[in-house]
């Protein structure tokens, strides 16, 4: 509770901000447990895979990586954002990014958690896991990914808290009925903040150069990752700008799961005044521009071998654009790259709300048709047998794809006039469909090309010359998103998930432009 | 700060903890490694799936206990010194039996479904004639298996071999995606395994107990090496299509007894490196299928898989 | 008197005469040594006897030397009229035992040990030269390749020392308060 008594004139704005720690209805219970309920069920499923080794993954020799490690790339990418909002806007100037810095940094950390227990949940002997370091290469791309994980974790944890100094300080000072052991951590957290001229200076000495210091850190994290498959010979991940490629497709979900994220806690925490559309707007710049940037390096990544059809590469690219994994990758460069971005862009058109009148264009009967062919599609690639998902070309197979992309246009084009009224709704449609295809991509780039080795698959057991991920890679997968979420759930219960001092200086800013009456900075 | 008996839990919780993931085999392996009797069995040369027990082996130090079997994994021994191992298949004398693929899977009690040593049945092109290719592994120079091995479970001994250490290896299964020809394969899961199999001790020149979670390879038999003999393939091949011998001496030998001059061997049949641009320097050599001494094998693709489960 | 004699001698002389003569004989012993060369390097001579220890010329002689595991053909030569045949141990690897053979069966061969075998396997190390350019060891390979792991350390050391940097002046603000 915020005691009013030690702090007669605590502002509106600070008491509405601090509310989100005090906010804990029957929703808010049933969420959480259900993380927790997904999570123990990963558990679960971890146990057994520890018990009977990770053939119970669908994952075989010619297969030897598969949805572990795209959690793993997927997790370290959405990990970049952190160093985009706090570091890059921070050092250019952003004065809009002061509500979401701390949204994205905490971004950052849980995904980087979650992310660096993938691997851990990949190995086949996790109680050797002291050889990486008794006995750790440095010649391993392995080892590079410990070294700068480790050290991206420490410059984001850092990174996360430096700036949450001073509110803590504030939590320190007025959360007068909380636990003990609230009022504690605050206490030994606030670094006995007081607002002193020197302290401030140290701060933004802190900040400063973590924010320069971060850049190169975060860049050389999903490039280190990038290597596990840039640094083979197989065709498709001999590629020599995997680097870049993963970085800027890093950035791109990354700065997507930072709307979702506002998009959430504005609502669960009714903070439209603080999270504006103009910052929806903003962000769906970036998302935008980091879109079109990745779209360039995969259109490099695809286009220079299709172009000569060097042998070893038929197989893969064949697989990919034409083949069994056809539908997933161009779902992911249409719905999860074109759609997303002109989502954020068309609806902005003058003439967009004439198309309501047109009586083919109606929401309600397009959804219906989507989520009819969608269901057809899921059913049928699950049905079968897997050999005949790779080999087999079926009347349904052929059309199903077509038939919901078909629908998918239709509802796309008649929810255009309502995503102009809601900026912020097709905002989130395009980050969650960004976040999406970040995964299925992931994917895209790691199995086809097992499939296809140097040496042709031959004489393999049944069940070996394929990929099906089976019920306990999705499970640890669901409860690995399940733990991000509660991580970051529990994150803004515990600090005040938009920083209460830089939006203040945001509004002292605003002030000596606008000439409002601004509130004295700090404590 | 944590009160004693809160931390005496912890640890009781830790242990309990940690059971499942290493059960007490790594307890046992260790008892039987420090010494005492050890039980100098392995697998029989010449018969598939038994185990014989060493009598002639030359011992270390006098000592008949302490056989080949019994190599510490701390040793990492670099094999008989002024070696280079390397071997030559002659695709022409292959005929495509696969009694080097049986060889090698009874002398090392290989899980079900792998195969170190594989025959592929390969076509280069449309006009080219289907050939048989055996594809041990290569035994690179240019390891991408040890470059990529986090923990130096991979690493290339100095006679040429690159041993695999599965007591150390974690199971990222990083050199599976590196290795371009897919020689290495991984036990998914637990091998079965006899109860004489289980009193074995370890040893990386064997290929002795298999575990969960490790990655194993041909190794060139090492262990035959030290005896004297030719590994299980090249002496069980019926067509001498497979020699083997040190590069230093610059002498293969094959299953027929037939000992040659490797440079010779090589340079007189066009011998050749598989996939060489690779720049792996692979010290697996092929003659090329001229003047077959076997039918041409059916023109009809090999299946993806056997129809077997493993 | 004399004429005894000289039947005598005449009786020698023609039982000399008829005494069978030398026919291509049969090689019945073979010796084989070396002899080293003005430039250091070793000539394998093997001599052909004959029964009566007649040296026995025309002969083929195979050299062989024992590899890992089987003896490798070196030259077959044939013995000259001296009845020994010489092979030059030049340009070829160090072997550690030769044998010389007359004809395939195991009969009629000598055998030589150019150097005392160890139980263990070889140990002589023919040159690091040598094994580096049969075995080369690259950068990535190689135990900690200096410079690489210069330059890793480098980076990493330089964005730690930062990290303590910016730590110590949290400290610091601990201690302004």
């Amino acid at each position: 509770m915020i005691d009013r008594r030690r702090r007669p004139t605590f502002s509106l704005r600070e008491q509405h901000l601090l509310d989100s720690l005090q906010a804990t209805g029957p929703r808010y219970y049933a969420l959480v447990g259900g993380l927790v309920a997904v999570i123990i069920w990963g558990l679960i499923a971890y146990g057994v895979q520890l018990r009977y080794g990770l053939g119970v993954t669908g994952l075989r020799d010619n297969f030897m990586w598969g949805v572990y490690i795209t959690n793993f790339v997927f997790f370290i990418g959405v990990s970049h954002v952190g160093a985009l909002m706090s570091a890059i806007l921070r050092l250019t100037g952003a004065e809009w990014r002061r509500p979401i810095t701390r949204m994205a940094e905490a971004i950052t950390f849980a995904s980087l958690l979650m992310g660096a227990l993938m691997p851990f949940v990949d190995m086949g002997r996790p109680d050797r896991i002291l050889n990486l370091f008794l006995h750790g290469r440095l010649q391993s791309p392995i080892l590079w990914d410990i070294m700068s994980i480790t050290t991206y974790l420490t410059g984001s944890t850092l990174f996360l808290y430096v700036p949450m100094i001073p509110d803590i300080a504030l939590l320190r000072d007025h959360y007068g009925h909380g636990p003990a052991w609230r009022r504690r951590l605050y206490t030994i957290l606030a670094l006995g903040w007081r607002g002193t001229p020197g302290q401030k200076h140290h701060l933004e000495t802190v900040m400063g150069v973590l924010a320069v210091l971060i850049i190169p850190v975060a860049i050389s994290v999903h490039t280190v990752v990038s290597w596990i498959m840039a640094m083979t010979l197989r065709a498709g991940w001999n590629s020599t700008i995997f680097g870049p490629y993963f970085v800027s497709g890093a950035l791109f979900s990354g700065a997507a799961a930072v709307i979702t994220a506002m998009a959430a806690f504005r609502w669960a925490y009714h903070l439209e005044d603080y999270i504006t559309v103009r910052h929806f707007k903003r962000m769906g710049y970036l998302v935008i521009a980091l879109g079109v940037i990745y779209a360039y390096f995969t259109f490099n990544e695809y286009w220079t071998p299709l172009y000569k059809l060097a042998e070893h590469e038929r197989g893969y690219l064949a697989a990919v654009f034409s083949g069994p994994y056809a539908p997933i990758f161009w779902f992911t460069q249409i719905g999860g790259l074109l759609i997303p971005v002109l989502l954020l862009t068309l609806p902005t058109i003058s003439w967009v709300p004439r198309l309501r009148a047109t009586p083919l264009l109606q929401p309600r009967p397009a959804v219906a048709a989507v989520t009819a062919a969608l269901g057809l599609l899921v059913f049928v690639s699950l049905s079968g047998s897997p050999a005949a998902a790779l080999g087999e070309v079926t009347t349904a197979r052929t059309v199903l794809p077509w038939a919901f992309a078909a629908t998918a246009l239709w509802l796309f084009v008649a929810l255009l006039p309502v995503f102009r009224e809601r900026p912020i709704a097709a905002a989130v449609v395009a980050s969650v469909l960004v976040n999406i295809g970040a995964w299925l991509k992931r994917f895209v780039i790691i199995v086809p090309t097992l499939q296809y080795p140097f040496l042709p698959i031959q004489r393999a057991p049944v069940g070996w010359a394929f990929y099906r991920p089976t019920w306990v890679e999705w499970s640890i997968t669901a409860a690995a998103l399940a733990g991000f979420a509660l991580i970051y759930i529990l994150f803004s219960k515990l600090f005040p998930i938009i920083s209460i001092w830089e939006t203040r200086e945001e509004g002292t800013a605003q002030a000596s432009a606008g000439g409002e009456v601004a509130h004295a900075p700090a404590p | 700060m944590l009160s004693r008996r809160s931390f005496l839990r912890l640890v009781a919780v830790g242990t309990a903890a940690a059971a499942p993931l290493g059960g007490n085999r790594m307890f046992r392996r260790w008892r039987l490694g420090r010494g005492g009797a050890v039980p100098a069995l392995v697998a029989s040369p010449a018969v598939d799936r038994t185990l014989v027990q060493l009598t002639d082996v030359p011992t270390q130090g006098g000592d008949p206990t302490i056989a080949y079997a019994a190599s510490p994994p701390e040793s990492r021994g670099q094999g008989p010194a002024g070696r280079r191992w390397v071997m030559v298949i002659d695709l022409a004398k292959c005929d495509g039996c696969r009694e080097c693929t049986r060889a090698c899977q009874g002398m090392h009690f290989i899980p079900a479904g792998q195969e170190w040593l594989r025959v592929y049945e390969l076509r280069d092109n449309e006009v080219a004639a289907p050939y048989w290719f055996p594809r041990p592994c290569m035994q690179c120079d240019n390891a991408p298996c040890v470059k990529v091995c986090p923990v130096s479970a991979a690493w290339k001994r100095e006679d040429g071999i690159v041993m695999q250490d599965t007591s150390r290896c974690i199971g990222c299964r990083f050199c599976i995606a590196a290795c371009p020809y897919g020689a290495r394969s991984f036990n998914w899961t637990q091998p079965e395994e006899t109860e004489a199999q289980q009193n074995l001790p370890y040893s990386d020149e064997w290929n002795q107990r298999h575990r969960k979670g490790t990655t194993e390879k041909c190794i060139f038999c090492p262990g035959l090496i030290k005896e004297g003999k030719l590994p299980a393939c090249v002496s069980a091949c019926p067509m001498g299509a497979v020699y083997f011998g040190d590069q230093v001496e610059d002498a293969v030998t094959n299953s027929q007894g037939e000992t040659v001059r490797f440079s010779e061997l090589i340079r007189q049949n066009a011998g050749y490196r598989f996939m060489e641009e690779l720049g792996t320097e692979p010290r697996v050599y092929y003659l090329p299928p001229r003047k077959r001494l076997y039918p041409v094998p059916p023109d009809e693709p090999q299946p993806a898989t056997t129809g077997v489960h493993p | 008197m004399r004429p005894l004699r000289s039947l005598v001698l005449l009786c020698v002389l023609l039982v000399a005469a008829s005494a069978p003569t030398a026919e291509a004989a049969e090689p019945a012993g073979i010796s084989l040594v070396t002899q080293a060369q003005a430039d250091g390097s070793r000539r394998l001579v093997a001599s052909v006897k004959d029964a009566a220890g007649t040296p026995v010329p025309g002969t083929a002689v195979t050299f062989l030397a024992r590899t890992a595991f089987g003896w490798l053909k070196l030259a077959e030569v044939d013995t000259g009229a001296d009845g020994t045949a010489s092979f030059a141990l030049s340009g070829l690897p160090a072997y550690t035992e030769v044998q010389a053979r007359v004809g395939e069966g195991a009969a009629l061969q000598a055998g030589l040990l150019l150097a005392l075998p160890d139980p263990r396997g070889p140990q002589r190390r023919p040159g690091l030269d040598v094994l580096s350019r049969m075995s080369p060891q690259p950068g990535f390979i190689s135990p900690y390749p200096p410079v690489q792991i210069l330059f890793v350390a480098a980076l990493l050391g330089g964005i730690w020392t930062t990290y303590a940097y910016l730590v110590w002046l949290l400290i610091r603000i601990r201690r302004a308060s």
